[in-house]
This record gives C-alpha cells, structure tokens and sequence, in this order.
C-alpha cells in the first residue's frame, strides 16, 4: 500500500512529499510539485493559501504513526475474531487504502452495487433505507473500530437498497471486491475469518429482528444504548428516534426518562 | 473585502462544525427548562432564538441550494470581493468582541417566534439547518462565490453574492447562538466547553 502526501514543514520550510508503506515505514523527499495526488485523504488539508496550497504541518513520523495506528486497529479487529496465519494476515492488511469523509456524505447510494467494504477507524456512520415515499428506516449504525458499508451488496455484487451516509466526520481503511475476493480463492483462512465476520453480522440482524417486533421503544433504546453508549452525545438524536421507529419528542421523553 | 474562496469556506465549515457540535454533544442532553426560560420580560429565552434562525433557515437554504443548482457550469474562482451592501449587512451581524450585539434591532414580523415552542422540534431543526448549511458550504467548493447570486429574504428583488450571503448568515447564527447562551445562562446552565459560538469572530481577510 502506497500513500503519498503532500505537506509543509515550518522547519525547514518547503514542500515535502511523504512516500512510503504503513508497513515499511516512509521517506520524506523534497518536491517542487504544487499540484497534489493523494490516495489517501485524511492527510489532506486543502486549504488554499496565497498561490498554491497550504497543508497543516505535519511532520512525516506523525503521518507515518497514524496511518500505522490505523492498520494495527484493523489488525486487532481482525485478531479478535480469527487468526488468519502471518501470510494471510500480511496479504489482508496491503489491500487496504486510507480515506475520510465529511459529516453527512453519502458513501453509497440505492441502486448502485457496493463495491467498497470499509473499515471505520474514526467517526460514525448509519445505513438507512430511504423511497419516493418519504420513507425512512435506520437499519443500523457502523462505528469506529468495525466494517461498515452495505454487506448484503458488498458480498453478492448485487444493487443496493440502502445507503450508507456519514453522521460525523469519519475515517477509514477501504477496500474493492476484487481484491477480497482474490485474497479469499487464495486464502483459505482468510475465507474462513469473512465467515466469521458474516456469521456475527448474520446473528446481530437476527437479534434485532427480535427487537423490532418483541421489545417496546424504551427496550429497543435500552438495548441500543447498552451495545453503543456513546452515541447519544455524538450523533443528532433524529437519527436515534428513526433507529427506534419513534419521533424527536417521544424520544426526548425517553430519553429524560431512561437517562441516569 | 477580499478573500481567497477556499480560506472563506474552510473557515465558515469550521465555524458550523464547532456549533453543531455544540448542539449535538450538550444542548441536545439539557432539559427542556433550560430553553423555554426567558431571561427578563419580553426577552427571548434560547428555543425563541433558535426558531428565529430555523425561520431564516427555512428561506436562505433553499434559496442558496436553488442558486448553486442553477450555476451548474460555473467554476470556482480563486478570490471572492464582497459587495458593499453584502459587507454592509455582514458588520451589521457581527458580535461586538464581548459577544453582545453591536445594535439591538427589531426582527421582521415573520421571524418573531412564539412563546410557547416545542423545544425538542426546534433544537432538532436547528441541528438538521446546520447539517445542510455545511453540505452547501461544501458543494459551493466548485462555485464562484461571485457570480452565483441568491435573492435577500426582506427584498428578493435584491440579490447579493453568495459569498456575502454565506458571511451575513452565518454572522447571523452566531450573533443569536450567542444570544440564547446568555438566555440559557441566565437560567443556570452552565456550559462544559469554554464556549465555542464566541471562537472566530470574523473571518480572516487576504
């Protein structure tokens, strides 16, 4: 995995490039270059500045550790579910790219086949369904650290019904089909550790079946704020009440009600 | 005045990003009392404040997505020269450094709220207006803040510039934010934040 980063450095001044592997460590060499390619956005500041850009400073060990943190959030995710074998893990972790989003972007839209699965490194995400009717239905919420896009799409190449948006500002490792689904023909543990990954998704769905048609609204918010207590002061509570098929009043009721 | 466009639109994303998530991580948590207060007879408690920005809300975002949806084809430009009525509306906004309003003025008819508000809806549009006022600000990235030009809700035989318009109504939000949390102040709220409406305020200039 390559990431190249244009930035500043107040000392000594000019333009640098960063190079380099989150695994291999990166070089710093000197560039005249004004234009920028990034593949990996969160590095990017685009802040335009007299001619030309302004980056935030950032020295090359900070670009280098973060994008370390990143991959090694994604290697402990993955540990706790399944050991895929050192081969197998190392083939997994270099199919990934870094990027980010704004708060409120669609990452993916109805209609339109998931071709990115995602790994959440910052921020919080929902997949909801949405109609010409004005319908609106908040299937879940993904956050840092899990895998995030729309999974029924992703896994079968098929149109999506859902979108997927961001609700904060957000960061994550992303990766195709193609390459996935190279890694899993060539990798039977990896095969193995999607299983898994599915298995939990497919039992999480099941439990939450449950809840929609057992449990009353102030049940289907306990439950949640147990799984995800963090939400509540992180995201518009529009979104919890959608989550919980109720409306903004109602849910500030509970809300002052179930709060400790 | 004059501004590089990118420096302007980072800085008023910035500016909104730190409201709403002021909104989101305190104001949403805090009992209805706190918003329904008034501080002194005939003054707005902080749910009236936010509904007088929700009214202006209901015109102006529209309004600039219609402008932007209609300048499809215009390219960003790299510097953006408010008018003089645009700057002149903008300083009218503009907080005094200690964050009261340079001049008391009366609100229009339409924009006067009511007493008794549903603070719950209010705070919630509130929140939604800021998450579109940052999704526009973002799509005006590939606009020239000069040429895209939205009708002013007093007169929309008047149309100022989009960058000015951005500068006035987003001066606006803050003058108010600050406003309602003097109101909730005053009704024993005391914020966890050293207050992030007061940060920014104005833009930065070329």
């Amino acid at each position: 995995m390559h990431l190249y980063a244009l930035f500043r450095e107040t000392s000594p001044s000019g333009w640098y490039t960063v190079a380099g592997s989150p695994a291999k460590g990166g070089t710093v060499v000197r560039t005249n270059q004004k234009k920028i390619s990034v593949s990996a956005g969160i590095f990017l500041f685009n802040t335009s500045h007299a001619t030309g850009w302004l980056m935030e400073s950032m020295n090359a060990i900070d670009l280098q550790e973060r994008c370390m943190l990143q991959t090694e959030q994604l290697q402990k995710t993955i540990l706790a579910i399944y050991d895929p074998g050192e081969e197998a893990m190392a083939a997994f972790l270099s199919v990934w790219q870094e990027g980010a989003a704004k708060r409120k972007t669609i990452l993916t839209r109805a209609g339109e086949v998931e071709r990115t699965l995602y790994f959440i490194t910052e921020g919080i995400q929902r997949v909801y369904y949405y109609d010409e009717q004005d319908r609106e239905a908040t299937i879940v919420f993904t956050y840092a650290p899990s895998f995030g896009g729309v999974a029924d799409s992703f896994l079968t190449q098929t149109p999506s019904r859902f979108f997927v948006e961001t609700l904060t500002a957000c960061t994550y490792l992303k990766t195709g089909f193609q390459q996935l689904d190279e890694l899993m023909r060539k990798y039977h543990s990896l095969e193995h550790l999607i299983r898994l990954t599915t298995n939990f998704a497919f039992a999480g769905v099941l439990e939450r079946m449950v809840e929609i048609q057992c449990f009353t609204a102030e049940e289907k918010f306990r439950a949640l704020l147990k799984r995800s207590p963090h939400i509540l002061n992180m995201i518009p509570h529009k979104y919890i009440a959608n989550y919980l098929g109720i409306d903004a009043t109602n849910f500030s009721k509970l809300l002052g009600k179930v709060k400790i | 005045m004059k501004y590089l466009s990118t420096t302007l639109l980072n800085h008023l994303y910035e500016q909104t990003e730190s409201q709403l998530n002021n909104a989101i991580s305190e104001w949403q948590q805090l009992p209805a009392e706190f918003f329904s207060a008034q501080p002194g007879a005939g003054q707005w408690g902080a749910a009236q404040c936010l509904e007088h920005l929700n009214s202006y809300g209901r015109y102006y975002l529209p309004a600039i997505e219609k402008a932007l949806s209609q300048r499809n084809a215009s390219s960003p430009s790299l510097r953006f020269e408010s008018g003089w009525l645009g700057n002149y509306f903008y300083k009218l906004m503009l907080p005094e450094p200690d964050g009261r309003p340079k001049k008391k003025m009366k609100s229009p008819k339409d924009h006067r709220p009511a007493i008794q508000l549903n603070t719950v809806q209010v705070l919630g549009e509130f929140i939604s207006q800021l998450e579109k006022l940052e999704q526009l600000i973002t799509a005006s990235h590939g606009h020239d803040l000069n040429r895209v030009k939205v009708p002013v809700s007093i007169a929309p035989f008047i149309k100022l510039k989009l960058g000015d318009v951005f500068l006035f109504y987003t001066a606006h939000i803050r003058r108010h934010l600050l406003q309602a949390e003097r109101a909730m102040q005053a009704a024993g709220y005391r914020p966890l934040n050293a207050n992030p409406v007061k940060e920014n305020t104005s833009a930065t200039a070329s």
